[in-house]
């Protein structure tokens, strides 16, 4: 059982406070959903956890240990894994090299990471497209690799950085039975979405960012009904007149 | 897996004609075209698994190259070592400078590092060219020996450089056969191809960064070695030339980086090429010689990027579709 603590990181790009004290808490076998309107500091938090950014305050903590600025490969090896939001792949290599890369770190033999990267291509159902440049691919399967890759690294925590953002709404099913497996199989889940409802029917707990900081957390049901949010997402003057 | 022991049946052949083709070609520039050859097929393979693998465009071979080439010869002239000893001193020295060099460069993407390399050939030159210990602009003259496999010296025919060349060229290829499939190949490509991806999924890019530049400059400076015993005698303005640079990243473009066969194409076609328009046009001090190896790396970088091999690849896809339709007709 793992669990990834957070506490008090804070993130300044010269004045610009991108994350602000923001602490929170996932354990394996649970999906925490992160939503907040554009620019409010999701993927500068992600960044900050993954050692893609160093925070300049705060600590992360994971299976006792503080990673808040280890380097990115150091952390990953550690078993904490993301995706981007743009996706990010390896485009010159076919799908099945691309999942072979992530395997590597924990099979270093050739032949088992190629059957590490076989067996998570069958998970995410793209056996069919192993021998494909990855560049050829259609975007949700680009994005569909982009998770496949960091499956073969065997994570304990899964970031996914909108990973459903332009998928049609059969592929955001498969997409959320996909994420509902992997919990079950007790990883830990992080997944900033702006699908509400891809997010919303899947997520154990919603923490809402607004301009860096956190200003709510709760289950889905919670996080609709709050007042905070919605006035983050629709606004103040909404809020007064729907009380009209 | 068939196409495996295709390949490698292929390379066996190719290796036997290499073998056997000094004994046809016996005449000194003959050989001499032979010798660039072989070794600028060796530094086309290193600056492979720099550039062509990993991703690191360097045209800034040549400060390896020279340093490999004197510190061979140091060792000969200052202190009568053998210089087989100085090849394996040359290629451990070099591996271990473009370490500790590596480590900044290591930080520069794309076209900045290439920059830096450029910048790092040309001040090797001078401080070598300024350094007295080493005979300054004038150099070091390796005192002719004995001509024999030992001595490292061949007198009468040049093929004794050719075969060690060769030697290095099959010790090299074998190298990237077994790199290409194992981690550190996958390593390689993945920082080539996107370096946040590569950390993000567990890769040391310094680490591998590091290590790919060190193979290469090891590589390098062994080829060095080969080159300052053909010559038997170094100096910075031919050891450390900017030209050996370019051509040696020329070479592998030219044949296609990123794969085996691409660097050793590109030297069988280029060098006799340059050596030949050189030995036929050079004298008239135009520079038309240049100008035609000009128009031919022009030519590939319009028509096919890719390199020669990117021609074959097509060519074999097309023979294969053409195949396909008899069977279906």
């Amino acid at each position: 059982m793992s669990e990834l603590v957070v506490k008090n990181v804070t993130k300044r790009f010269g004045g610009l406070t991108a994350v602000n004290d923001v602490s929170f808490s996932v354990k394996s076998g649970e999906i925490l959903g992160l939503i907040g309107p554009n620019g409010a500091g999701k993927t500068t938090l992600f960044s900050c956890l993954t050692g893609f950014h160093r925070p300049d305050a705060g600590s992360v903590v994971f299976e006792g240990r503080d990673i808040a600025g280890w380097s990115p490969n150091n952390i990953c090896s550690i078993g904490i894994a993301r995706t981007f939001q743009v996706v990010q792949i390896l485009q010159g290599m076919t799908v099945l090299e691309n999942v072979q890369v992530g395997a590597f770190l924990r099979y270093p033999g050739a032949a088992a990471a190629r059957d590490k990267a076989i067996k998570v291509l069958e998970k995410v159902g793209m056996s069919k497209r192993a021998p494909v440049k990855a560049v050829n691919l259609t975007l949700p399967e680009k994005k569909r690799l982009e998770v496949a890759m960091c499956l073969a690294t065997d994570p304990k925590v899964l970031m996914l950085d909108e990973s459903m953002a332009g998928l049609t709404p059969t592929e955001i099913q498969e997409a959320t039975s996909m994420l509902r497996q992997l919990r079950e199989d007790g990883l830990a889940l992080i997944v900033v979405e702006h699908v509400m409802e891809a997010i919303m029917p899947i997520s154990d707990r919603i923490m809402v960012l607004d301009s860096g900081a956190k200003i709510a957390e709760g289950t889905p049901r919670e996080i609709a009904s709050n007042e905070r949010v919605i006035s983050a997402y629709l606004g103040d003057k909404y809020v007064k007149r729907c009380k009209v | 897996m068939a196409n495996n022991k295709r390949f490698i049946y292929t390379l066996l052949i190719v290796l036997g004609i290499a073998i056997v083709l000094p004994l046809v070609l016996k005449a000194r520039f003959q050989q001499h075209i032979l010798v660039l050859v072989m070794l600028y097929a060796v530094l086309g393979e290193a600056w492979n698994i720099m550039a062509g693998y990993a991703g690191m465009v360097s045209i800034g071979q040549a400060a390896f190259f020279g340093i490999g080439a004197y510190v061979s010869t140091i060792l000969f002239v200052k202190f009568q070592v053998n210089p087989w000893i100085g090849f394996i001193a040359a290629g451990l020295v070099t591996a271990a400078f473009a370490t500790v060099i590596g480590l900044p460069f290591s930080r520069l993407r794309g076209r900045y590092f290439a920059i830096g390399t450029i910048a790092l050939g040309q001040m090797i030159k001078v401080v070598f060219e300024n350094w007295p210990w080493v005979g300054g602009a004038t150099g070091m003259i390796i005192d002719m020996k004995k001509g024999s496999f030992w001595n490292f010296q061949f007198h009468a025919s040049k093929t004794g450089y050719y075969y060690i060349a060769l030697g290095m060229l099959v010790f090299v290829v074998v190298y990237i056969y077994i790199m290409e499939r194992s981690k550190m190949g996958f390593y390689f490509k993945a920082i080539r191809e996107n370096e946040d991806v590569a950390t993000g999924l567990g890769v040391n890019k310094t680490k591998y960064k590091l290590l790919a530049i060190a193979i290469s400059a090891g590589i390098t400076g062994m080829c060095g070695t080969i080159l300052a015993q053909y010559q038997l005698y170094v100096e910075p303005a031919y050891m450390f030339d900017h030209t050996i640079s370019v051509t040696i990243a020329l070479i592998a473009v030219f044949g296609g980086s990123g794969n085996i066969i691409g660097p050793i194409l590109g030297s069988v076609i280029l060098m006799p090429i340059s050596e030949l328009t050189r030995a036929w046009m050079g004298s008239s001090g135009s520079g038309i010689d240049l100008m035609i190896y000009g128009v031919f790396i022009v030519l590939m970088c319009v028509f096919e990027p890719d390199g020669l091999m990117g021609i074959a690849r097509k060519a074999g896809r097309r023979l294969e579709a053409r195949r396909e339709k008899e069977v279906a007709a």
